[in-house]
């Protein structure tokens, strides 16, 4: 129970840590802290395998990819704290819905005493987050989520081919101008062209 | 394993993937055969979906049921995708856009649409609509060339995943009060979870969901991402958004909310019938002021969600049934007026109202065909959107909601105002001296015609399109 406080603790932190942060490289750090820190919840759970997979794609492969993708755009074009927009009055409003909700549950977890939900399709005690029963759960009565799940990952790789590789002629337009500005003859990088691109137009009823 | 169950699915997904696959090694000249290709495996899906023996089945360990419903969600996503397909393959082409990753992106979405309709357990339902969301985003964002399609694709992008987490958040809230995820047992435990002192919990998991399939239906006050969305989105993929992605959140609606949340009817009902209403008045007021064809007609497309939500806040069978019905009328008409618009932007023609200008003259054919399709969304006699509001109307007076029945009613004469304007700018105002030629592709036209068809059939002889949708409404409310 006072490892659960204390990780929950840490997780929450982490959490804030992510969308607080300035600086996108420390977020993708105080994501490795949470996404560690959800790995321990899931060990105390007794769910070992999904703990440890957790750690091993989660806060391993994933957020080095994370890394990758930031340091190459960011080779081109420093991140700009300044022009930041900071959002006005969001922050205490986010803060009372976030209070309210925890609020809610807490009370409701203090006075009803909610039972833990009776486990579900994976099976006894026992053998329960073994990588066996994960297997089986995963390719038997979860089969179809797991697949249509492989197909949306398949599809945003589809996409992510479509929208940013392609055609040699279209090469960089419409992309912000920090990525197609590229110096065709090892001309120096014209900083008023490396400042992030301008703000697309947004919203309202033109 | 019983994959028999999702043989549909598993066709569409199949052919998507063999549309990837190919696409590298098909010339430009080919690429008419992509476009073949995932018209056929439509065909095939649908035929594999008819020749279904079983009704009332679950399948695949409860993750899905093969009841009524589930056909006749299946048929109608199948029937929108082979239409949008006809009339994206010349728009495509003119464009000098890749036709197999287009064409693969709508059987994913299709897949994904799908499989949110025959779910019966929400972990299914959840990936259904990641399937689909993912495929939109990518398909509103697809004309390289445009920023104004990246612009919405961004944009939609941040709002459905938005929404996404507030279902997650929801959904997550009702397996901890329950401690299920099958459908068909969460409405009683919901209920039980109500006696505790923890109740108040059962009020923000439904509001939560409720908040976000709004969001993907595009209800007020939670549409204000759509009209950029829409706008901005590649043409075809607009008409695919408005008429798929939308009877998809229906479909989930009425699964997880009308069949899963039941027992709390009385409740949710108010909630979906004051939405119902805002969403129907916000959306044709706004569109009163629209200057293009495409934003109008997004804000038309909230108006009629706010009508077809009427049926589901009754909640009764037949307000079921008149959604459904409803939605059948919504498809026709809406692919309609965007194989009209998609013909016409065609050959540079713009996308401004003012660009109809004399339309009535020079092609009398398709602007009688728009006129036709507008009729159908205002509600005049002997269109579909007649019979479907005539349904809605009256599922709301029996179910005790008259109110809602005004509702309908008053809008659906504000909406005469901004189709009148477009008509009138058709047929009255003078043709612009630099007007070019206007020619429709031939799948456009055949898209064209089906509407047309569809609207006509619907509006005259609409008994068995009632009873169509009354019988796949059969076991909703339980």
């Amino acid at each position: 129970m006072i490892t659960f406080f204390i990780v929950a603790a840490v997780a929450v932190a982490a959490a804030i840590g992510v969308i607080a942060a300035r600086n996108a490289v420390h977020s993708v750090l105080w994501l490795v802290v949470h996404l560690c820190s959800l790995a321990v919840l899931y060990m105390t759970l007794h769910a070992e395998f999904l703990g440890l997979v957790q750690i091993l794609i989660y806060a391993g492969a994933v957020m080095i990819l994370f890394l990758f993708v930031l340091s190459l755009l960011s080779a081109r074009s420093a991140p700009n704290a300044a022009a930041w927009e900071q959002p006005r009055g969001q922050t205490g409003l986010a803060i009372a819905a976030a209070a309210v909700v925890a609020a809610l549950v807490l009370v409701g977890a203090a006075v009803g005493n909610i039972a833990a939900p009776t486990q579900g399709a994976a099976g006894g005690a026992a053998a329960f987050g073994t990588v066996q029963t994960f297997g089986q759960a995963l390719f038997g009565p979860y089969l179809l989520p797991f697949e249509g799940t492989a197909l949306a990952l398949l599809t945003a790789i589809v996409g992510a081919v479509a929208l940013s590789a392609g055609h040699d002629d279209a090469a960089g337009r419409g992309l912000p101008a920090t990525v197609a500005a590229e110096p065709a003859d090892g001309a120096p990088i014209d900083v008023s062209h490396a400042a992030p691109a301008e703000p697309v137009a947004t919203g309202g009823d033109r | 394993m019983d994959f028999g169950a999702v043989w549909p699915e598993i066709i569409l997904a199949g052919v998507g993937m063999l549309l990837v696959l190919l696409d590298p090694f098909v010339g430009a000249k080919r690429q008419r055969a992509l476009g073949y290709l995932a018209v056929g495996g439509i065909v095939a899906a649908g035929i594999a979906t008819l020749f279904e023996p079983r009704t009332g089945e679950v399948a695949l360990a409860g993750m899905v049921i093969l009841d009524p419903l589930s056909l006749f969600f299946r048929l109608l996503f199948l029937s929108a995708a082979l239409l949008v397909t006809l009339f994206s393959f010349g728009f495509l082409q003119e464009r000098d856009q890749d036709v197999g990753e287009f064409m693969a992106l709508l059987c994913f979405a299709t897949t994904g649409a799908m499989v949110m309709a025959i779910s019966w357990d929400i972990i299914s339902l959840y990936v259904g609509l990641e399937l689909l969301s993912i495929s939109s985003y990518i398909l509103v964002a697809f004309l390289r060339d445009e920023r104004r399609s990246h612009e919405a694709g961004l944009k939609y992008l941040l709002n459905g995943a938005l929404a996404s987490a507030l279902l997650l958040f929801g959904l997550s809230l009702i397996y901890g009060l329950t401690g299920t995820t099958a459908i068909p047992v969460l409405g009683r435990q919901l209920a039980a979870a109500l006696g505790h002192p923890y109740g108040g919990i059962v009020w923000l998991a439904v509001g939560l969901v409720l908040a976000a399939l709004a969001f993907k239906i595009a209800a007020a006050p939670f549409h204000l991402w759509a009209p950029d969305a829409y706008e901005g989105a590649p043409t075809p993929v607009t008409g695919y958004l408005m008429v798929v992605a939308e009877s998809a959140g229906f479909a989930a609606l009425i699964r997880l909310v009308s069949t899963g949340m039941g027992p709390l009817s009385t409740e949710w009902g108010i909630w979906l019938a004051g939405l119902a209403i805002l969403t129907m008045t916000v959306g044709n007021v706004t569109a009163l002021w629209q200057q293009n064809i495409k934003r109008m007609l997004a804000y038309s497309s909230v108006a009629q969600v706010g009508y077809i939500l009427a049926g589901i806040a009754v909640a009764t069978r037949g307000g079921v049934g008149s959604t459904l019905f409803y939605l059948i009328a919504y498809l026709f008409s809406t692919l309609g007026c965007f194989a009209v618009i998609i013909a016409l932007s065609a050959r540079g023609h713009g996308e401004q109202i003012a660009d109809y200008a004399g339309l009535g003259r020079r092609r009398p054919w398709l602007a009688g065909l728009l006129t036709l399709f507008f009729a159908s969304y205002v509600g005049i006699p002997a269109t579909a959107g007649f019979m479907g509001k005539l349904g809605l109307i009256g599922a709301a007076i029996h179910g005790d909601m008259a109110w809602l029945a005004v509702g309908i009613a008053v809008n659906s004469a504000i909406s005469i105002g901004y189709y009148w304007s477009v008509a009138r700018t058709m047929w009255i105002d003078p043709v612009p001296e630099a007007a070019g030629a206007i020619r429709a592709s031939a799948g456009g036209s055949i898209s064209l015609v089906l509407s047309a068809v569809g609207v006509v059939l619907l509006g005259l002889v609409p008994q068995m399109f009632f009873h169509l949708s009354q019988w796949a409404s059969a076991g909703v409310i339980r």
